[in-house]
């Protein structure tokens, strides 16, 4: 616009001075009303003035003619300019298509400015008349359209073609300018999609670049479908114009080409039986575009009378093709022939298909899982699995997988048996996949022990032996050699009062022809009224399993050495239960619990690896009760050399007895001795304090060359003591800061307060600077927290000569808080990850055990798989000690676990206390991820009260929460229960 | 007496402040403010320093509640009011079944609060005809024992069983 503007204002400024210069030349500038013009005179168009052309709408170069008479400027002369009154024009200033003006003096005739208007067009004339002149000057003239504003399809579009055919007609554009003029020479470019359902235009592919013509339209080159089917869009693009013009063009599917066999071949049947599949078949033009609505019919082709028939009795069935091209058949079912034979697969106008059918003849097999042995109440270790096969003949020699053959697993009814997962049922069904295999779910043996078969139907075909199974007992799964057991909890004397025992000792698997049975062992028991130290009678000893896969061991006491007879301290009439839950990664190890109705306790069960005592420090732990029967808490270091100990330096101890802490003693003299078959030796402690701390002698039964089990035997101290002791082999004597410094610890304790059993764990990070942080959860029923932040504490740890405990691991944790709970701790490290530990408060009584937390990054699936689960505690209204062990799987992804366990609960009653064995409980539980590997959550199912009334189950039991600690990033943990439902501690360990 | 024949043993658990404050005759002042301190710390310590004695009645058995200290409660009736007694789990048939009402007692405890409400710590019940022990010197909870088995139990003699020596 502002161009134009210009343009115009200098045009305008030359029709003011262009009169002007040519007056000083001798022309006029004078207007109409001139004098009459003389013969001889001639009127000319000035040579600049035509022909001109402009855009419509804009102005042309001025208008001059000259006038002149014989050659000469003839000035004054009355001009008049015309222009076409109708079409492509223009008109002078004031909109008139006229003007008249006269000639100056230099016979020049100048038109005011002349701008063309809307209508494109021309050449068209412009005249210059005068009077008196026949022959007017001419002015040729053109109007060019303006510049392109729109383009629209304008023909061709909304055709269809079958694929790889040409449309019939071209794709036409018409470009127009703002005043709807055709825009001629406007370059157009068509466009089809570069992929789908397309079309070209020859060889220029599926573009094509063209020009319009005068009428403003662009026409494409010829047009082709391309082979795929659909609808699409081809635009018409022009430049400077933004929406280009849309044609709508389909491709349709071509004639038929093929049909094809999708599904269904080749297949196998057994004679007279439906093959697995039905019949598909697919129709296709020759691009491969289904082609939907068509018939195709499927028709056998017997070959020596092998063949069969569709469903109807037919040999024929027709079926329509759906969208997708697709048509599919009745059952087919085999006739009786074996053989091989084709289905062909026809429709009109298209090459047909052929089906590979097979009649042929069955066989069923056992193919996995055939021979086992599994431990009675265990699953086996392969699921039971068939195969079903057929042949036919010479046309088909080699056996070949029949699938969708439903095949029939039964194992016994009666006897040694088992059942499968699915029906918890001894039969069961599984159907044959692809490859003809029938895959049973899971078969646990049941808990009879004995070899049986399980057999097969199917395919018209039985196999009654096809698997040879055995439920063989439960001690054949155990290793030959010794097994170590220590447990500790509450023992029922019967004559209405019970007492803390502790108990420790050793029993033998047999090899060869004594496999799987106990061959003789011993023990040491206390429960403060009773020092007692008995044979095992293997003989009379058994191994049996609960369902849940726990190991029974029914261990027969001697009365001493007398095995004419048994001790009738010790379990029932001298008969002790053991119930064992092995870890699930390392067969050596499981937590016990004591499962009969003497006592109820917890304890663990490990694999002797060494009989034999090695010299140097042991940290050791104690718990149970002093001289008077009161609580007592003890722990420390002994070191060796040889069957003497060191009492100069490196044995020192601590001790919290009923409340009042004995800190930093030491001993005045020990020994060791009596290191037997069983790895049992006795170890005699003299205290520095013999008045307060009588010399103590307790059993101890080697585990694995590194820990030591420990139960007080008959001594002069009197007391109920049972622990454990921890070799420290080369780090003894020369601990210091450096191995405690940066490490967590995790912990659990077990004890009481004024107020009844308390029980806490914690995550104790032992800082560089001594300080103590980390986390604790603690319960006593009348008060329970946790996981709560370790606000406040330090610790210290004398290095190699210094002080009386200097290098021998005993680390001292002073003032460990929360701000409500408040903790003094003495730890005694073995150097390998291993420590005890004894509470020195005066307003409670604890001890126990703990491992240095590993490293790595703890998450939900830290906590997954498979774990032995021990729980001990109280419940809160009978009072009673219980104790479970069991299998939990944990699902780390779902932040849940499940399993079982076995219970024994040893209940205060209003008419005295009674115990309850309740083997293969439920529970149910749920973690939270927390810092550091403390994780939070419930459980449910494990709470006595609500959840067991004796030997009944009770819906509803109590969700309880509990606080996880763990030790590692596989799971390894100690729980503890945080409310005010019971009191619960409890370890889950892999390995 | 078991306690004194305990701290000739045990000199430094059983000082002279103990001495001097026990036996006192509980007389009119069995209320929540006895002790002079509240224990909603964890774990506050039994007041051994500050014994009392209760001559009084069994008034009934006590439902335990969430939160009070577990085991058996009774209710004892004094000639000044009642107050709950815990004497915990671990009570032996015979003395369960002489807590009927009306029944004398003689018992030594120290009161102890938590969540707001008072309780009698029984150490030393004399009820039946018996006394045994319920709670060790410094108040924890043991199982319940004659006020002699220690001295019966290292000579070998009287005590409700009989240490085996080796066990052989």
């Amino acid at each position: 616009m502002n161009v134009t503007l210009a343009r115009r204002s200098v045009q305008l400024a030359m029709a003011l001075v262009l009169p002007a210069i040519l007056s000083a030349c001798g022309g006029s500038s004078s207007g109409g009303g001139g004098t009459t013009p003389l013969g001889g005179e001639v009127i000319t168009a000035a040579r600049q003035s035509t022909p001109q052309n402009v855009q419509v709408g804009q102005s042309f170069n001025l208008l001059l003619a000259t006038v002149t008479n014989n050659g000469n400027p003839a000035g004054n002369v009355a001009v008049t300019f015309t222009a076409p009154s109708s079409g492509a024009s223009g008109t002078f200033v004031g909109g008139s298509t006229t003007y008249v003006t006269s000639t100056n003096q230099g016979g020049v005739a100048m038109a005011t400015t002349f701008v063309a208007n809307d209508i494109a067009g021309g050449p068209y004339n412009v005249t210059a008349t005068a009077s008196g002149i026949s022959t007017p000057a001419i002015f040729v003239l053109t109007n060019n359209a303006g510049p392109a504003v729109s383009i629209t399809a304008t023909s061709g579009s909304g055709q269809q073609a079958l694929v790889g055919a040409a449309f019939t007609n071209t794709l036409q554009a018409t470009v127009l300018d703002s005043f709807s003029n055709p825009v001629s020479g406007a370059t157009v470019t068509f466009t089809a999609p570069n992929v789908g359902a397309s079309a070209s235009f020859g060889a220029s592919g599926n573009t094509a670049t063209v020009t319009t013509g005068t009428n403003g339209i662009a026409v494409s080159p010829a047009v082709t479908a391309g082979t795929a089917v659909g609808s699409y869009t081809v635009t018409a693009a022009v430049s400077g114009v933004t929406s280009p013009a849309n044609f709508t063009l389909t491709n349709n599917v071509g004639p038929g080409g093929a049909v094809t066999a999708t599904s269904g071949s080749p297949q196998y049947a057994v004679t007279g039986a439906a093959f697995a599949k039905t019949l598909q078949a697919s129709l296709n033009d020759q691009f491969g575009n289904p082609i939907s609505g068509a018939q195709i019919t499927f028709t056998a082709n017997p070959v020596n009378g092998a063949s069969g028939t569709f469903a109807g009795g037919s040999t024929t069935n027709s079926a329509t093709t759906d969208v997708n091209g697709l048509a599919t058949s009745t059952v087919f079912s085999a006739n009786g022939t074996s053989g091989c034979y084709t289905i062909s697969a026809t429709s009109s106008g298209a090459a047909s298909a052929t089906f590979s059918m097979n009649n042929v003849q069955p066989a069923l097999s056992a193919t996995a899982g055939t021979t086992q042995t599994a431990t009675v109440n265990q699953a086996f270790a392969t699921d039971l699995q068939a195969t079903v096969t057929g042949t036919a003949g010479a046309c088909l020699p080699t056996p070949v997988p029949l699938p969708g053959v439903t095949v029939t697993f039964t194992a016994p009814s009666s006897g040694a048996s088992g059942k499968f997962s699915d029906t918890s049922s001894a039969t069961t069904t599984a159907v044959t996949n692809a490859l003809g295999q029938a895959n049973a779910t899971a078969f646990t043996a049941n808990g009879t022990a004995g070899s049986y078969s399980v057999s097969l139907a199917g395919a018209g075909l039985t196999n009654a032996t096809a698997f040879s199974l055995t439920n063989a007992s439960a001690a054949t799964a155990l290793a030959a050699g010794n097994y170590v057991f220590s447990v500790s909890g509450t023992d029922n004397t019967g004559s209405g009062v019970v007492y803390p025992y502790s108990m420790a000792g050793a029993f033998s698997i047999g090899s060869g022809a004594s496999a799987g049975t106990i061959t003789g062992g011993e023990l040491d028991f206390t429960n403060y009224f009773y020092a007692d130290h008995d044979q095992i009678n293997g003989a009379a000893s058994s191994i049996s399993a609960n369902a849940d896969g726990n190991f029974v061991f029914t261990l027969v006491t001697c009365n001493g050495a007398d095995c004419s007879g048994t001790d009738p301290n010790i379990g029932v009439g001298g008969i002790l239960t053991l119930d064992a839950s092995f870890f699930p990664q390392n067969s050596q190890k499981a937590f016990l619990t004591e499962f009969d109705a003497s006592a109820s306790g917890s304890g663990t069960l490990d694999f002797q690896t060494v009989t034999s005592f090695s010299t140097g420090g042991y940290a050791f732990g104690l718990h149970g009760l002093d001289t008077f029967g009161d609580p007592l808490a003890m722990g420390g270091v002994v070191s060796w050399n040889g069957q003497e100990l060191l009492n100069a330096s490196g044995s020192i101890f601590d001790a919290n007895d009923d409340m009042t802490p004995f800190s930093l003693q030491t001993f005045s003299n020990g020994s060791v001795s009596g290191l037997d078959g069983f790895g049992r030796l006795e170890f005699t402690l003299d205290a520095a304090d013999s008045t307060d701390f009588p010399e103590i002698i307790l059993a101890g039964y080697t585990v694995d060359g590194n820990q030591i089990r420990l139960v007080e035997t008959a001594d002069s101290y009197l007391g109920e003591l049972g622990g454990s002791a921890l070799w420290q082999a080369g780090n003894t004597g020369n601990f210091d800061s450096t191995f405690v410094s940066g490490k967590s610890y995790v912990v659990g304790l077990n004890g009481s307060d004024a107020t009844g059993t308390e029980q806490a764990v914690g995550l104790f990070t032992l800082g560089s600077s001594g300080n103590v942080t980390g986390f604790i959860s603690y319960n006593d029923l009348s008060l329970h927290n946790g996981p709560s932040a370790i606000t406040a504490g330090t610790y210290t740890i004398d290095g190699p000569g210094t002080g009386l405990d200097g290098g021998t691991g005993r680390v001292t944790l002073t003032g460990v808080s929360d701000g409500t709970a408040t903790f003094n701790l003495q730890f005694y490290i073995d150097g390998n990850g291993n420590l005890t530990a004894a509470g020195m408060d005066t307003n409670d009584l604890l001890g126990g055990t703990g491992f240095q937390q590993g490293t790595g990054t703890f998450s939900s699936s830290s906590f997954n798989g498979a774990y032995a689960m021990s729980a001990t505690g109280v419940d809160v209204n009978h009072l009673g000690e219980f104790d479970d062990v069991g299998p939990v799987t944990a699902t780390g992804t779902g932040l849940t676990f499940s399993g079982s366990y076995d219970l024994n609960w040893l209940v205060n009653r209003a008419n005295g206390f009674t115990t309850a064995e309740i083997p293969n409980e439920s529970l149910s539980g749920t973690f939270v991820t927390g810092a550091s590997g403390v994780f939070t959550g419930t459980i449910d199912g494990m709470d006595v009260t609500t959840c067991f009334i004796f030997q009944g189950h009770e819906a509803g039991c109590t969700t309880d929460a509990f606080d996880y600690y763990l030790i590692d990033t596989t799971g390894d943990s100690i729980m503890i229960e945080t409310d005010g439902n019971q009191l619960t501690l409890g370890y889950f360990f892999q390995k | 007496m078991g306690h004194l024949s305990r701290s000739g043993n045990f000199k430094k658990r059983i000082g002279p402040a103990w001495l001097a404050c026990g036996w006192l005759l509980l007389a009119g002042s069995l209320s929540v403010g006895q002790d002079g301190a509240t224990h909603e710390r964890f774990a506050a310590a039994y007041d051994a320093a500050h014994e009392l004695t209760l001559d009084g009645t069994v008034e009934k058995m006590l439902p335990g509640t969430p939160g009070s200290p577990a085991g058996v409660h009774v209710l004892l009736a004094g000639d000044q009011g009642a107050i709950d007694a815990h004497l915990g789990p671990y009570l032996s048939d015979q003395t369960k079944a002489a807590l009927v009402a009306g029944a004398p007692v003689h018992a030594v405890g120290s009161m102890f609060t938590v969540h707001g409400k008072a309780y009698f710590l029984v150490r030393r019940l004399t009820i039946g005809g018996r006394t045994t022990v319920l709670r060790s010197p410094h108040g924890l909870l043991v199982p319940e024992r004659p006020v002699d088995l220690q001295r019966s139990r290292r000579t070998g003699g009287n005590g409700p069983a009989s240490a085996k020596g080796s066990g052989q």
